[in-house]
């Protein structure tokens, strides 16, 4: 392959700009990096030093080309110990706004994003799926709590708590959905779910381009002030949450109008203040914690999702390595909505295996949903007899009613 | 001296410390030397000596000798197992208490801060495994298990176990606010690498490095060595995992060949980790109100209020003979500070010889300084006239005779004769710059000279894009690799595009991974090459085109354009040194380059007093090394002039005896013999190291002994056990195996020798026929001998005597056994207690 050293690429007048975390002309090319990525020596899977290093010497094309931008879980594991500060995804998510790499995007993520723009769901979800699906959900709820007021509210103007949901959760995962709704009702109260409030994901932030993340951002943003809430309340979504809680004043240029939560701060929340109450036998063995990269090392919430488990099971094991090193499920970083990765995502996802075969639970919880299904396919491929869950639909199983 | 002659405290019992103490000792300052330990020599004391089959340079072994020298100090108090309580500037210096003696406070005039460094925490780094993975160790430890013959201890049962060292743990590294080079980690792991090979030739080690920093004389030559020995990859793993199946450790590669990440195995993984100041410095610092750098070193930018100063690792990462320079240069420093040395006995001539711009620098110091100086110079540019400096052009060498205080230069200049007397000559010429080769386009190449003279003269005319090629042909001297590194980034921050092809950046210096850093954040571009041969210059259009392989992109054909190519030129020794190390009976470096490596006579000295030697004509040397060189060459000569009192024995030769053979003067490492009048050698006393070699090698026996322990039989042990000990490594190492009880005088019979080479045949065959079973003489590892071939010339005779004789092998032998090595020295006569071979 030739190459030819370009000073002044367009890609790096892209970077080099922000005072964090993109600043690869000055890597050292200390190969720190590469020796760190997620992947471990499974055939495949991005080199970071090599990314950095294209990016730096204004290879644009060849980068944009190479599968590594996609293969990148943008898990930033790499990263942490780079002595220059540098942050992974910074470098290999920008790079997917090339127009080589654009024209590579996978076609689920295409269509996903298209949808999303269109329709304000990823999967295209319309407001009358959504009442179908509510109004469902709610028949089970009221029926297994005996409780009318059990059901879930919909488009109440001026609640505390707006919940945004996963998709997942309106779809193949209701469950899910269910189980939160419990944590609601015993909070005991106003909240609200709404019909152009479906989907907490932002495949934007996957392709680094900024318009289309600030336009999904606006979508749920705007529409939540609209509804005027004092507290939009996020679903198990590692991205999600970092999109909304940490990049999207920068994105939208003011701060919105509600506060931002995760659905285990609040349950934690008011679980300290003793407003609900969780068996502290609900699991009485050890259960092992995954830190979602995006909830962890890039949000830096480590600790409520473990005090919340630590009060329900009898122990929090931890994976080794885990927090600011902990390793990536393998299905960051768009893998996992590529339905064409699934291999590879066996592969991107030994390392999680081996570490959760290490810990010798067999009960692992998790504080995402992509998280969720990549270690549960995981588990599933590597024939380890263990089981997964998210951590707040744990804390909805333990909850004791009074 | 003075009247009132000062006090100073040193802080610290290191090498740096020590070194100071001795130096204030011997110009009879009074010495209050500080350790917290409870003995003297600080971490180089701990060190294992390095050496395989020959001396690797390291100096630890230095450090256990002065350590003994603290002993007969005249003018010091030594507190160990002592901190700094409390210190307080006052009046006329400082009060200090300690914690170890009552309230009892110590005012001195000064303080000398040499409290040495700390070792990087590797378990800061947790991915590393350091504490978790017992097959996960420091250099730290690995000496440990060097020092103890441990090794195989924590080894796998297996002749070829793989071994791995990882680079840069806690240096180099911003993040960890520790942006600076250790600058001694790469040689430390280089020469741990060689010791295990050598203990175990079969072992696979692998060096993970980042740029290796492969600087000094002491190291260039055998670092090639070692380099062919191991697996040098370029990138450092930051990860360590375990293998519970293979029961190995494994990290994550790039390889270089197909740029996949690999996963490579090892049974030991050894982090090469980085050093700093010691954290007292910090706690002291405070009450002196001192304001370390943001490392915390008392670096030169860390201003010192008059009266403090600063040696070793806390002014800045050094290793272990800079550390010792820095001990003797602050000492003189204090001397000359509080006017110790009179201003008006300087009356001796010094010689500076040979043709440099340093040597301007020599003389110009030394004439302010009051000395007589006479230049020398082999150039015929008149450089511009120093006030005390008597120059000589276009002169060249006919004969050196005579010795320290006395040497006679007779030379012509211009064409005629001169003879002069100096007290000591400096040798100070260039080493050769030679022109790139092999590439022809004259306009778009320039050598880096002739660079500077466009860039300084004609900055208008430096093009738009400029590339710089190190290492080409062989690794770049480092003050060219730090010439470049300037430019380069000076050509970036004017908006210029520079480009820096190189093997390795060297970051030498306390700041010089800041200068690098620096050049990367202004833009600089650095292309890594591991072999140069694959360099394509192509010209192209009113470009040149460079077309190489670049080693963090493998599969990639990369090019470069620039408009012009900087090519520094090649280091050469300079083309006098075959004649300057003929006349003055010195030897020349493996590379050709004047004066020999060996550590008891570097930096500046030469195994032949009054004999310096300074810049690029001995090693490669930057502007920092330079004034380094020069405060020492001065220290040295205080030292010769000022402390002259000669305690030890030293030989004369017998007129009557003499029979005029002049086998002392060929043999004298040290060139004290001189010959007066009619063929009769004189021992000149202050020249004279009182080695004794001429005394065992004087076929007629007309040289006085000096040490007469030939015929005494009184001491032969029950195990009958003769040991002839070399002062200054054998005997020591005894010495601390007596301390450590590894070894008692009981077993064995010492007699100290002041060099191996002072033991005749005779002596030897002497202690078998006075009942001794067997001989062993403990002297210097090959190159570390002070008086360079003593301890060869022992094993050379003892090998004799066994294979003329047909004694049994074992005998009569010698060992080599630094001063560090008491474990070694311990299992050599326990071996031979027991009759078994080692
Ligand atoms: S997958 Fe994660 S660890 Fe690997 S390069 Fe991408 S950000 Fe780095
Ligand atoms: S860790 Fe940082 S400095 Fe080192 S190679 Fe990777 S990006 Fe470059
Ligand atoms: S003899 Fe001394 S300087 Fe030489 S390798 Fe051994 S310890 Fe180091
Ligand atoms: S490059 Fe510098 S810091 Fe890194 S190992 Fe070598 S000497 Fe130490
Ligand atoms: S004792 Fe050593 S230094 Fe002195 S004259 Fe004899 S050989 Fe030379």
């Amino acid at each position: 392959m030739n190459a030819k050293i370009c000073i002044d690429s367009p890609f790096l007048s892209l970077l080099n700009k922000k005072d964090k975390g993109d600043n690869i002309s000055e890597c050292m090319t200390c190969g720190i990096c590469t020796s760190r990525c997620s992947w471990y020596d499974g055939e495949g899977g991005p080199d970071p030093r090599q990314m950095v290093r294209m990016a730096q010497l204004g290879l644009d094309s060849l980068l944009a080309q190479s599968y590594m931008i996609w293969d990148c879980m943008l898990c930033n594991h790499c990263t942490v110990e780079c002595p220059m500060g540098i942050v992974m995804e910074n470098v290999a998510r920008k790079a997917r706004s090339l127009p080589d790499a654009i024209e590579r995007m996978p076609q689920d993520i295409k269509n996903g994003i298209q949808t999303r723009l269109e329709t304000g769901d990823v999967n295209g979800f319309t407001q009358e799926d959504f009442i179908e699906t509510i109004e469902w959900v709610n028949e089970e709820l009221c029926d297994e709590m005996d409780d009318s007021k059990a059901a879930i509210p919909t488009e109440q103007k001026g609640a505390k708590y707006l919940y945004l949901p996963n998709p997942r959760e309106l779809g193949t995962n209701i469950l899910h959905l269910q189980a939160m709704a419990r944590l609601f009702y015993a909070f005991g109260e106003s909240w609200t779910m709404s019909s152009r409030h479906t989907d907490v994901t932002n495949w934007g932030y996957f392709v680094e381009d900024d318009d289309i993340e600030k336009t999904m951002l606006l979508q749920v943003i705007e529409a939540a002030e609209d509804i005027g809430v004092e507290n939009l309340v996020l679903s198990e979504c590692g991205h999600g949450f970092f999109a909304l809680r940490k990049r999207a004043e920068d994105l939208i240029g003011r701060k919105p109008k509600f506060n931002v939560l995760s659905i285990l701060e609040v349950t934690l929340d008011k679980l300290e203040n003793g407003v609900i109450s969780l068996n502290p036998e609900a699991y009485p063995y050890p259960v092992a914690y995954h830190d979602p990269c995006n909830l962890g090392r890039k949000s830096g919430v480590f600790e409520a999702p473990r005090q919340l488990l630590a009060h329900i099971c009898k122990e929090v094991v931890e994976l080794t390595p885990n927090r600011m090193n902990a390793v990536c499920c393998g299905g960051g970083g768009a893998l996992l909505q590529d339905s064409n990765s699934t291999k590879r995502r066996m592969i991107s996802g030994k390392a999680k295996a081996d570490q959760i075969k290490a810990a010798g639970v067999k009960h692992l919880a998790t504080a995402c949903l992509s998280c969720h299904r990549q270690l549960t396919e995981i588990v599933k491929y590597y024939e380890l007899d263990v089981k997964v869950d998210t951590v707040a639909a744990l804390a909805a199983e333990a909850i004791m009613h009074k | 001296m003075n009247k009132s002659t000062p006090s100073v405290l040193v802080v610290g019992g290191g090498i740096a410390g020590m070194a100071a103490a001795k130096t204030l000792d011997d110009f009879g300052v009074s010495v209050h030397l500080v350790e917290k330990r409870e003995y003297l020599g600080g971490k180089a004391f701990d060190w294992a000596c390095m050496a395989t089959g020959e001396c690797r340079n390291c100096g630890a072994c230095l450090s256990a000798e002065l350590a003994d020298q603290m002993n007969h100090l005249k003018h010091a108090t030594i507190h160990l197992k002592s901190s700094i309580n409390g210190i307080k500037k006052n009046n006329d210096g400082f009060g200090t208490t300690l914690n170890s003696e009552s309230s009892a406070v110590i005012s001195t005039n000064a303080v000398l801060l040499a409290n040495g460094m700390t070792p990087f925490d590797a378990s800061r780094l947790p991915e590393l495994g350091y504490g978790v993975y017992d097959q996960v160790i420091t250099t730290a430890d690995l000496n440990n298990l060097l020092k103890r013959e441990g090794l195989k201890e924590i080894l796998p049962d297996t002749t070829s176990p793989a071994i791995a060292f990882i680079q840069c743990v806690g240096s180099r590294n911003r993040e960890l606010c520790r942006d600076y080079c250790s600058q001694v980690c790469c040689k430390t792991a280089l020469r741990q690498a060689n010791k295990i090979l050598h203990n175990i030739p079969e072992a696979q080690i692998t060096v993970f490095h980042i740029d290796l920093q492969i600087i000094g004389k002491e190291f260039r030559t055998q670092a090639e060595y070692v380099k062919a020995r191991v697996n040098l990859f370029q990138g450092v793993p930051a990860k360590i995992l375990s293998d519970r199946e293979q029961g190995k450790l494994t990290v994550i590669h790039e390889d270089p060949e197909t740029g996949a990440r690999v996963a490579r195995h090892f049974d030991l993984i050894v982090l090469s980790v980085g050093i700093g100041p010691s954290l007292q410095v910090i706690e002291i610092a405070k009450q002196l109100d001192i304001k370390p750098d943001t490392w915390g070193f008392l670096s030169s930018g860390a201003l010192l209020p008059s009266g403090v100063y600063a040696a070793g690792v806390t002014q800045g990462p050094t290793d272990i003979l800079t550390a010792r320079d820095q001990g003797i240069i602050a000492a003189h420093k204090i001397i000359q500070d509080f006017n110790i040395l009179s201003k008006t006995k300087h009356n001796s001539t010094i010689a500076v010889l040979g043709e440099s711009k340093d040597s301007g620098m020599i003389c110009h110091a030394l004439s302010k300084e009051g000395w007589l100086v006479v230049r020398l110079d082999s150039g015929n540019h008149q450089a511009p006239e120093i006030s005390g400096v008597t120059s000589f052009y276009s002169v060249s060498l006919r004969s050196v005779n005579g010795t320290v205080g006395q040497y006679d230069l007779l030379f012509t200049a211009k064409g005629y004769e001169h003879n002069i007397k100096a007290a000591s000559i400096i040798v100070v010429g260039d080493a050769q710059m030679v022109l790139y080769s092999g590439l022809n386009d004259s306009d778009k190449i320039k050598s880096l000279s002739q660079f500077v003279d466009v860039f300084e003269k004609t900055p208008a005319k430096v093009p738009k894009t400029v590339a710089f090629w190190l290492d080409r042909q062989k690794q770049e001297w480092k003050d060219h690799a730090r010439t470049c590194l300037h430019l380069a980034t000076a050509l970036a921050e004017k908006g210029q595009t520079a480009i820096v092809i190189m093997e390795k950046m060297l970051v030498h210096g306390l700041k010089g991974q800041k200068l690098y850093d620096d050049a990367r954040h202004k833009g600089v571009r650095f292309l890594r090459v591991s072999n140069p041969a694959q360099i394509n210059v192509i010209s192209d259009n009113g470009h040149l085109v460079l077309e190489m392989n670049e080693a963090t992109l493998p599969g990639v054909r990369l090019s470069a354009e620039c408009d012009l190519l900087v090519l520094p030129e090649a280091v050469n020794p300079p083309a006098s040194a075959p004649e300057i190390s003929h006349f003055l009976r010195q030897q020349c470096d493996s590379e050709g380059f004047l004066q020999s490596a060996n550590v008891r006579h570097r930096f500046v000295g030469s195994p032949r007093r009054g004999i310096f030697f300074l810049g690029s004509c001995h090693d490669e040397t930057d502007e920092v090394d330079i004034a380094r060189e020069i405060n020492a060459v001065k220290a040295s000569l205080e030292a010769l002039t000022t402390s002259n009192i000669r305690t030890e024995p030293l030989p004369a030769i017998n007129e009557n005896k003499c029979a005029r053979c002049l086998t002392c003067y060929r043999i004298c490492p040290h060139a004290a013999v001189t010959i007066k009048g009619n063929y009769k050698p004189v021992i000149v006393t202050d020249a004279c190291f009182g080695c004794g070699i001429c005394v065992s090698h004087c076929p007629a026996e007309a040289i006085s002994a000096v040490c007469e322990l030939d015929s005494d039989t009184s001491g032969i042990t029950a195990s009958k056990t003769v040991i002839f000990a070399c002062e200054r490594s054998g005997e020591l190492a005894l010495k601390s195996a007596m301390n450590m009880e590894m070894f008692s005088n009981k077993t064995a019979r010492i007699i100290k020798v002041p060099c191996a080479g002072r033991i005749g045949e005779a002596m030897m065959i002497q202690q078998l026929l006075n009942g001794a079973k067997r001989v062993i003489i403990a002297a210097c590892h090959e190159g570390n001998c002070r008086s360079v071939s003593g301890s060869r010339l022992a094993a050379a005779r003892a090998k004799l005597i066994v294979e003329d004789t047909g004694l049994q092998d074992n005998s009569i032998r010698h060992y080599s056994v630094a001063a560090n090595e008491p474990v070694k020295i311990a299992k050599i006569v326990s071996a031979a207690d027991s009759g078994k071979e080692i």
